[in-house]
Formats: structure tokens, sequence, C-alpha cells
């Protein structure tokens, strides 16, 4: 995959963005008010958009469906969303504290409230892992929980 | 509670709604006109007061009582929202990240009042007030601007965002310090309570950022009517409280904003901000209204030339901030041109100074300063390449950079 640069942009949300395989450089601009803004960076200003275009959520769930990704989960994480509750992949990040560990070395329930539905890393996928199960780095868990909790479990798996 | 309602039914009530109707139309009108062009409303609702009390048209005298509370309450909400737009993590982000060009953007940019205010033969107190004037840029007017120009993806726009938070905590130490220099207490019992007052902020950011997700949650509502009269109660109450240690009251309100984070934070502001935008607009009003406008001519000339050196060195500070995370010139100019546009909180600065009543001139030269610098904040912004004379002989580092290696390099 290629390298995602993550930017924050303070009191506006987060920024993300990598170079295609052909040297054209694209971002995403996650708003706290859920719009997106998809950015196409110029090639003779690099430091300016030559475009962009502000997608609302249901835009980006048909750019999404385009690109050929799984609609459904979108649609999933919206309703539980409303719920309070969240389901979010979470990429446990290679040098991460937490890489390596079992998941219940890390006491991931008793310190983030959010529980780890799934493990997947390269083909392989753990369904329902159990307290014995590694976190390697580089792996991705699917999270459920209240939204703050994803956002605990996001930060310990962070860097 | 009989009594009162009755009370309320005669007829300086009628008074009062017409009057206010009538102020409240206008600024509806001219919020219109300043979406259409594009610009921000502050400066026509500053102007709208400025003629409205210069030649007495639409006179507010029995609705005096509300919209002077009004007011006060816009001041309010102007600064909580203002607090809810940031998390702690982004303040203390900014700090590390930021930091060194906070403090250009301080000096540069708050000097300039001082100095006219002392060469002007202002008290210190009513030169430092100048001095915020001059050096807080408005978030309102330019997250807006980078937002319609779309510059949200730019290089730069992190570093302009970074100065922005750093002036809002900036804020939050001197609204305390003003507040007791304008207290008049003497020297030594002034340096105490000044130290008092930034200890009550420090400590209450601090509770903020610690168990300001126990106060989110405790907050929370399905319903948007509860959540709506919890915050606003929370606001006044808050800021009430803080008042009476003798910090300002705005103070309290932006440290509950800071505090409110998660799903709370954003519902909070959809339901807060029309509030805001109402009550504040009043504050515009009312501020420009007191203004005397015998008093606006003599200032025009200090004022033009303070917008004048405010431009430059707001160009400045958004070159060095820029520059610092490797962005080339157009950029740079980017930058520095989206950070002119002063507004709502000079207006603020300037108030408090006004209820003080420490400088006679102060109200009508920050009305002038921002009149200019809202206006030509938001046509500077719009220059997307820096003047070819800053161009020549600078070179583009950052931007070769990124060509070479194919990959740009995000120095965050």
């Amino acid at each position: 995959m290629a390298e995602i640069d993550e930017t924050e942009l303070p009191g506006v949300g987060l920024r993300r963005e990598f170079t295609t395989r052909g040297g054209a450089r694209l971002g995403v601009i996650t708003t706290r008010t859920g719009r997106r803004d998809l950015l196409l960076y110029d090639e003779d200003d690099p430091d300016t958009c030559r475009s962009v275009v502000p997608l609302d959520e249901h835009d980006s769930d048909v750019l999404v469906d385009l690109l050929g990704g799984d609609k459904v989960s979108g649609a999933a994480s919206t309703l539980l969303q409303l719920e309070g509750l969240a389901i979010d992949w979470v990429r446990v990040a290679p040098d991460s504290a937490a890489a390596g560990a079992t998941i219940g070395d890390l006491r991931i329930r008793t310190r983030t409230g959010a529980s780890i539905a799934a493990v997947l890393h390269g083909d392989e996928s753990v369904p329902g892992p159990g307290p014995e199960v590694v976190l390697p780095g580089g792996a991705t868990v699917v999270a459920v929980g209240a939204l703050d909790s994803v956002a605990r479990l996001a930060e310990l798996l962070g860097p | 509670m009989h009594g009162v309602v009755l009370a309320a039914s005669g007829a300086a009530v009628t008074d009062a709604f017409v009057e206010l109707g009538a102020v409240v139309l206008v600024l509806a009108v001219l919020a219109r006109l300043s979406h259409r062009v594009g610009l921000s409303p502050v400066p026509l609702y500053l102007l709208a007061g400025l003629v409205v009390g210069a030649n007495g048209i639409l006179p507010i005298r029995a609705a005096e009582g509300f919209a002077e509370i009004g007011a006060e309450i816009g001041v309010l909400l102007l600064l909580f929202t203002l607090g809810l737009e940031f998390t702690p993590r982004e303040l203390t982000g900014a700090l590390r990240r930021g930091a060194r060009s906070g403090v250009v953007d301080l000096v540069l940019n708050a000097t300039p009042g001082v100095l006219l205010g002392l060469v002007l033969g202002w008290s210190p107190v009513a030169a430092v007030l100048l001095g915020g004037v001059t050096y807080i840029s408005s978030s309102g007017v330019v997250s807006k601007l980078l937002d319609d120009l779309g510059r949200l993806g730019n290089r730069e726009t992190p570093a302009v965002l970074s100065v922005l938070v750093l002036e809002d905590l900036a804020m939050v130490v001197l609204l305390p310090v003003l507040g007791v220099l304008l207290s008049g207490a003497s020297l030594g019992d002034g340096a105490v309570d000044v130290v008092v007052a930034i200890g009550v902020v420090v400590v209450v950011l601090f509770l903020a950022t610690r168990f300001g997700g126990h106060l989110s949650r405790a907050v929370h509502s399905g319903s948007d009517e509860v959540l709506l009269l919890t915050v606003v109660g929370l606001v006044l109450l808050v800021g009430g409280l803080v008042q009476r240690l003798d910090v300002s009251s705005a103070v309290g309100a932006f440290l509950v904003g800071i505090a409110l984070s998660g799903p709370v934070q954003e519902r909070a502001a959809a339901l807060v901000n029309p509030l805001r935008d109402l009550f504040a607009a009043v504050f515009f009003f009312v501020f420009a209204l007191n203004v005397d406008a015998g008093a606006l001519p003599p200032v025009l000339v200090p004022a033009l030339a303070l917008a004048a050196v405010g431009v430059v060195t707001k160009v400045l500070t958004g070159w060095y901030a820029a520059g610092r995370e490797g962005v080339g010139p157009d950029g740079r100019w980017r930058a520095g041109t989206a950070l002119v546009a002063r507004g709502e909180f000079s207006i603020v600065i300037a108030g408090f100074g006004v209820v003080a009543g420490v400088e006679p001139d102060l109200g009508p030269l920050a009305a002038a300063y921002v009149l200019v610098m809202a206006v030509a904040g938001s046509l500077l912004a719009r220059g997307r390449r820096a003047p070819a004379r800053l161009r020549i002989g600078i070179g583009r580092p950052g931007a070769d950079n990124l060509k070479k290696s194919g990959k740009a390099q995000d120095p965050l």
C-alpha cells in the first residue's frame, strides 16, 4: 500500500494524502461535519490543489462504490453510529507499543471499552478472537464499541 | 409571576419588539448582502451601528437593557463556539508544532498597536488592549476564506490554522490579565491578582483536558432541546462564576467549549451556532452604536496607518510560519494574506476596554481598524500568487524537493 501522510487541521478535521503510482498526488479531508473534500494537487505548484471536490456522505458512498469498495459496510457503520455505537477498522502501527502483544496482555476491553470483532493480517483473518490472539504490527482489527472507546483503542494501537 | 406577565404586556414591550425587530431585520439585510459579495458581515454590522448611532434613526430605548445583555451573551457565545472548534489535543499539538510562529505572530502584530497607543498618550492598559486588537486575526473570516477558496488541502494551511489556534490560546491568557488591569488594581495587588487569574485559567484548562470526557458524557443527551438548554446554561453559569473571580466571563465560556469533545461537540456547535450568530450580530451592532461618531474623524489617520502596518506584519507572520513547513513563495504569500483579516475578536477585546471606560478613542479606533482590515483581508487573500518581486531570487526549495522525490514530505 502507498504511504499515507496524515495532517491534523485544527478546527477542521483530518487530511490524508498519498501519491499514486503514476505520480499524481491525491488527498481527502475528513471534516468534523462529515463532509469530505477530495483533493487533487497541482503538479506545477504542489503546495496547492488543482481541484477540490466536496462530497457529502451520500457522494462518498457513491464514490466508494464506483471504486469497488464495500457499500454495505459503509452503510452499516453509519447506522451504528446513529445509535452511539461505532464499528471501525483500526490498523496496528508497526512501531506501536502494542504490536506483537496478545489481546489479553493488552487488556483491551478493560482499558478501552472496545471489543475486537476480528483481526485481519495479510490473507489471514481471525473472527471473534480470544484473549490469546496476537496483534501483529501492520494488522488491521475490526473494533466495535462506543465512539470514544473505539477512539481510545485507535490511540492504543497507534504509533 | 402573575405580576411579571402583566407588566410584560405593556407598551414598553411593544416598543422593545418594534425596536429589536427593526434592528435585527436591518442586520439580516446586511448579512444577506455580505453573503452575496462573499465578505464577512462583521464590518457591515459595525457600519450599521455607526450610522444608526450617528443620526439616531432606529433609536433603541425600550429595548436597551435587553440589547446590552444580548450583546454580552453574544461575546460569551463567540468565545464558547471558538473553544468548541478545538480539542485539547489540537491545542497542545499546535503549541508543540508552531510555538515559534505563535511568538513571531504575537510580537509582530501586537507591537504596532501597543506602540501607537503609547504614542497617542493612552494609558498602558489601553495601549495593551489596542495591541490585542491589532494582534488577533479573525478566525471566523480566515477559516471561511480558506474553505471558500478551496485551500483546506493546501500545504500552507496547517501553518495558518496553527497560528489561529495559538492566538486563541494567547487570548485566553490575555483576557484574565486584562480583566485584572481593567479593574484598576494597584500594582502590588494587581500582580497577585494576575497570578491568581492565570492560575484559575491553568487549573480549569487542566481540568477541562483531563475530565472533559466526563463533562461531555454528562452533558450528552439524545434530545436537542435538553442539549441546548444544558449547554447554554453551563456557558452562562460558568461565565458568571468565573467573572466573580475577576477572570473575564468570556474565558469561562471558552473553557467550557474546550472541555466538550466528541459527538457532543459537533451537535452543540450545530445547535449553538445560530444563537451565536444572532447575539454576536447584536453585539457588533451595539458596540458600534456606542461609538461616538464625532470621535471617528480624528482617529481615521491613525487607524489607516495601523491598518497598513497590520497588513505587512500579518503577511510576514504567515510568510514565516509557512516557510517553517517548507512551503514555496506562493504558498507563503497565501498564508500571510489569509491571516490579514481582523474581525470579531478585535472588537471583543476593544469591547472590554469600552465597558471599563479606559480610553474614549479606543472604541472608534478599533471600529475603524476592523472595518478596513475585515474588507482588506477578504480581498487580499484572493491572490493565489506572490508578487513577482518576492518570487525572484528566493527560488522554490519546498516545491523542488517535492518534485524530485515524487512524494511530498509532510513536515508535520
